[in-house]
């Protein structure tokens, strides 16, 4: 006979919940998920060959599609905004679609939103609308529904208007609701880019459909019925449609890559590639960079921190100097710039700039470990000041005895968070800045690829060099900075199209600077940043601001130490630079600025307001609205309607785009405070263009505070 | 994860060929038949701090460890390449550096394992930091197995060793940490599961 013997711990799950997530998939579910993930259609929504699935992607993930079949190629970035929305950003060239002889270069955006998730007994549905604002030729609507059986075998269904209601068409049924959705208008597109609403769900509908067999993990075989006649195909570039029957095979060789191949209407072979990833799945996650070293208890252990050029023991009854000296040179080898060290007391003040790290809070702890193997036994407090040019941003006060008895408790994350201080610093001084804080320089020479897209004659131009500069700082807060930008080889110079703008050419003669200054000073500025008071940051910059405007901006933010909201405004007055790229100006000038709103919504959603008056003279409104990942990666769209007509605007009708950013920390598993953004506008016009000028004040401050701060809380034990 | 060297594998190999008959048969009381190359770099002339071998099973190499922190029970020890482990009696505590690290560990210890009456369970919590630097939490159930006798033989003498093996599940996920102890009850060798993606870790551990 045995008894059993159970262990208890104290282990206060409930609490814990604070900065956890419990119920993350483990990375053999992510796997599996990647295994059974949707396939792509051919306009990069989810789906099978040509039609629609009824499935959503995994939440976040973000897709690269290429497609092509004789005469049509098309490129297509997708990202699943919720886990009940994607969005599908698409460029088609057709060759000979509706005039022989014409190619045509069709921008659209689709979205599709999916109605109900899939249970035991009912399938995923969804509802989409593809080519929503563009000229419409791949205009369609459905409403479409996908089962799972045996987790191997898909079957799709749906109903679909427009192109996808031109095959096999019937009555609309919506018609019985309202006679006008008998007939689908024609519409005139204008200069395009605007929303057809008047023509969703209208016009005769069709019946699709699919199955999929999940043969292995590598291997997807799909037969599909297509409700697409390929009218303007078959009228017009020789298509032949002799069956409505689809039949794909995708090849998945890795997870994140798919390969297709398809054999199209019994008449024509096609091909697609297609990748993915997860902005919440860095390829290296928990970064590469060393362990941090062990926290030096003041008693009761020892530690051994030769590895990392740190004393064993604590600088007792050691001078302030050799302190400062001890700390600036551990700070420096771990990517920290001490600029000020004030001991008083059972207390030190330290305040520094993270240039290694990205995620403050890494830095704090980097920071605090350090000083936890310097500073004398009798220091209890450490009051950390993380600088932003030289300018106080928040202050972190951690107790240093909380510090040496957390650092083996297993819910140690928000133990901390919660015992560590966060408060607005203010203006802060320190009456003796380290003796060579000050004057700070830095110099670089680095690659940099700047590419031009959709230009109908060549829809990708790019664009390749160095970027050499530098920055010098000679007292806290004031930066003199400078880029040249010497192209070495790339083709945006032979772009032939010149603006026919009505507008003040405030951008659209990009192809002009491009030709005549293909190298260039990028900017050449001073910049004054400041804190004027409590929960306020300011800016001032002058020089040549940007590649296409020289003068002044004054930005002011108020952004309080936590809460969701933030308020600022932006007044500049500026010249228009020459082509050269030079010190030369043109006639052009104008004063701009904006009042600016930012929200975050939580859950890492982020909206952003912007009204004002913009380069051109018109008036507006921006509206931005994205999707921050706590790692730093955004995804996001924004639109300015402004009081210029869409006739003055021109093609387009207003301007709109996504952007995208990504640290290099992401991608590389090395921490860096450096990263890749960039705009895609579908046209880059005059109306509602604003200046860009550098170091806006809000994605800085918002990374010394909360929420960031919070979430990103784990990083202070990395 | 620096304990992933591929490059340096194979000099290591090559170094260290011939290397030490105990550590041959530790491998073999881990299941390792063909010794897939671990080895401890003892240095021979012992100018280096106490060290302990660290391999993860799936890469197939190893890596000497000094011990940098000692609080209490609580040990924390460093690879050459900068990664760090914290361990309590043996049991593995956490990773840093391992890329993806296992944050943080709450286990029975051998101390209360060792002589208690069988069948002995516990719960063990495995926390990680995912992609969006949150917590997770993995939890498992876990039982101590009856502890069976190993014999290394070691020149003319042999060990006797204890083996006690955890098994662990929960809905998705099994594995089974063992643990060799030697008669004055340390740990003398272990392979402890820390995820789905670095899978085992075996250590061969410092003896005084």
């Amino acid at each position: 006979m045995s008894s059993s013997t159970r262990f208890h711990r104290a282990t206060a799950l409930g609490t814990c919940l604070l900065l956890s997530s419990v119920g993350a998939p483990s990375a053999q579910e992510l796997a599996y998920q990647r295994a059974t993930q949707p396939t792509l259609s051919f306009y990069g929504m989810p789906g099978l060959v040509d039609m629609p699935s009824g499935e959503m992607l995994p939440d976040a993930e973000v897709t690269a599609l290429y497609s092509y079949y004789p005469k049509k190629q098309r490129f297509a970035l997708g990202f699943q905004v919720t886990p009940w929305l994607y969005a599908s950003y698409q460029y088609s060239v057709s060759e000979d679609i509706l005039t022989e002889g014409v190619t045509r270069y069709d921008r659209a955006f689709g979205l599709a939103a999916r109605l109900w998730t899939e249970n035991a007994w009912r399938p995923s549905v969804i509802v989409g609308i593809n080519d929503m604002a563009g000229t419409s030729i791949f205009a369609s609507e459905y409403i479409t529904a996908t089962k799972t059986f045996q987790d191997r075998i898909k079957v799709t269904g749906g109903i679909g208007w427009g192109r996808l209601g031109s095959y096999g068409g019937f009555k609309n049924p919506l018609s019985y609701i309202d006679d006008r959705f008998e007939t689908r208008p024609d519409t005139d597109f204008g200069e395009g880019g605007t929303f057809e609403a008047g023509q969703w769900f209208r016009g005769p509908a069709a019946l699709f459909g699919g199955v999929e067999w999940q043969v292995n993990d590598q291997w997807t075989a799909i037969l599909e019925y297509s409700s697409d006649a390929y009218e303007n195909e078959v009228a017009n570039a020789g298509y032949e449609h002799n069956t409505p029957l689809n039949f794909g095979l995708h090849f998945r060789p890795q997870p994140g890559l798919n390969i297709g191949a398809y054999a199209l209407n019994g008449s024509t072979f096609g091909i697609s590639a297609s990748i993915t990833a997860n902005p919440k799945s860095p390829p290296f996650r928990n970064g590469r960079e060393t362990a941090p070293p062990p926290i030096s208890p003041r008693s009761g252990g020892t530690v051994d921190l030769a590895a990392w050029d740190l004393p064993s023991r604590q600088l007792d009854g050691q001078s302030e100097e050799t302190i400062r000296a001890q700390v600036e040179a551990a700070f420096e080898a771990d990517g920290i710039r001490l600029e000020g060290l004030e001991i008083d007391g059972d207390s030190a003040r330290v305040g520094f700039t993270a240039t290694r790290y990205n995620s403050q809070p890494q830095a704090l702890g980097r920071a605090s470990r350090i000083l936890a193997a310097i500073l004398p036994s009798e220091v209890e407090t450490f009051v950390l000041q993380p600088l932003f040019y030289g300018q106080g941003t928040s202050s972190i006060t951690i107790v240093r005895s909380d510090l040496e008895d957390l650092e083996a408790a297993p819910d140690r994350i928000w133990r901390s968070y919660v015992r560590a201080q966060i408060e607005d610093a203010g203006d802060l001084r320190f009456t003796d800045f380290v003796a060579d804080a000050y004057p700070q320089q830095r110099w670089y020479a680095r690659p940099y690829f700047a590419p031009a897209l959709f230009d109908p004659d060549d829809p990708f131009r790019a664009d390749f060099g160095v970027d050499i500069g530098g920055s010098y700082a000679p007292l806290p807060g004031l930066v003199l900075s400078g880029n040249y930008r010497q192209k070495l080889f790339g083709n945006r110079d032979e772009s032939t199209r010149s603006s026919d703008s009505v507008l003040p050419h405030v951008r659209s003669d990009v192809v002009e600077y491009d030709k005549n200054g293909a190298s260039f000073i990028s900017h050449l500025t001073a910049e004054y940043f400041f804190r004027p008071g409590q929960n306020l940051y300011g800016r001032t910059t002058a020089g040549l601001l940007e590649r296409m405007y020289g003068g002044v901006s004054a930005e002011l933010l108020w952004k309080p130490i936590e809460g969701p909201l933030a308020l600022g405004g932006e007044l500049n007055y500026v010249v228009q630079r020459d082509f050269e790229g030079g010190f030369g100006f043109q006639d052009y000038d104008t004063v701009t600025g904006h009042v600016s709103a930012y929200y975050e919504f939580g859950g890492g959603y982020f909206g952003q307001i912007d009204a004002g008056k913009y380069l051109a003279g018109d008036y507006g409104t921006t509206l931005q609205f994205s999707r921050d990942f706590v790692n730093g990666v955004r995804l996001g769209a924004f639109a300015t309607r402004t009081d210029v007509s869409y006739e003055d605007f021109g093609e387009g009708s207003f301007d709109k785009g996504i952007f995208l950013e990504v640290p290099f920390a992401w991608v590389s598993g090395v921490p860096s405070r450096r990263g890749f953004a960039t705009a895609i506008r579908p046209i880059q016009r005059d109306g509602g263009a604003r200046l860009a000028v550098r170091n806006r004040l809000y994605p800085t401050v918002k990374t010394y505070q909360d929420p960031e701060m919070r979430e990103r809380w784990a990083g202070y034990w990395r | 994860m620096k304990l992933i060297k591929p490059a340096a594998l194979s000099v290591l190999v090559l170094t260290l060929t011939g290397c030490d008959e105990y550590t041959d048969r530790l491998d073999r009381l881990a299941g390792l038949e063909e010794s897939e190359g671990f080895s401890i770099p003892v240095p021979a002339d012992g100018s280096r701090p106490v060290l302990m071998d660290a391999g993860l099973e799936k890469f197939g190499s190893s890596e000497g460890l000094v011990r940098i922190s000692s609080r209490g029970p609580i040990e924390i020890w460093r690879a050459e390449e900068g990664d760090t482990l914290t361990l309590r009696q043996g049991i593995v505590l956490g990773t840093r550096a391992f890329t993806p690290d296992l944050f943080s560990v709450e286990a029975a210890l051998p101390s209360q394992w060792m002589d208690a009456t069988r069948p002995a369970t516990a719960e063990r919590i495995h926390r990680y930091v995912d992609g969006l630097e949150q917590v997770y939490i993995r939890a498992y159930s876990c039982v101590f197995s009856e502890t069976s006798r190993d014999e290394l033989p070691l020149g003319a003498e042999t060990l006797q060793l204890n083996r006690t093996d955890e098994d662990c599940y929960n809905a998705t996920q099994s594995f089974t940490n063992s643990y060799w102890m030697n008669g004055s009850g340390q740990m003398v060798l272990s392979r402890q599961w820390l995820g789905p993606e670095l899978g085992y870790l075996l250590l061969k551990h410092y003896l005084p």
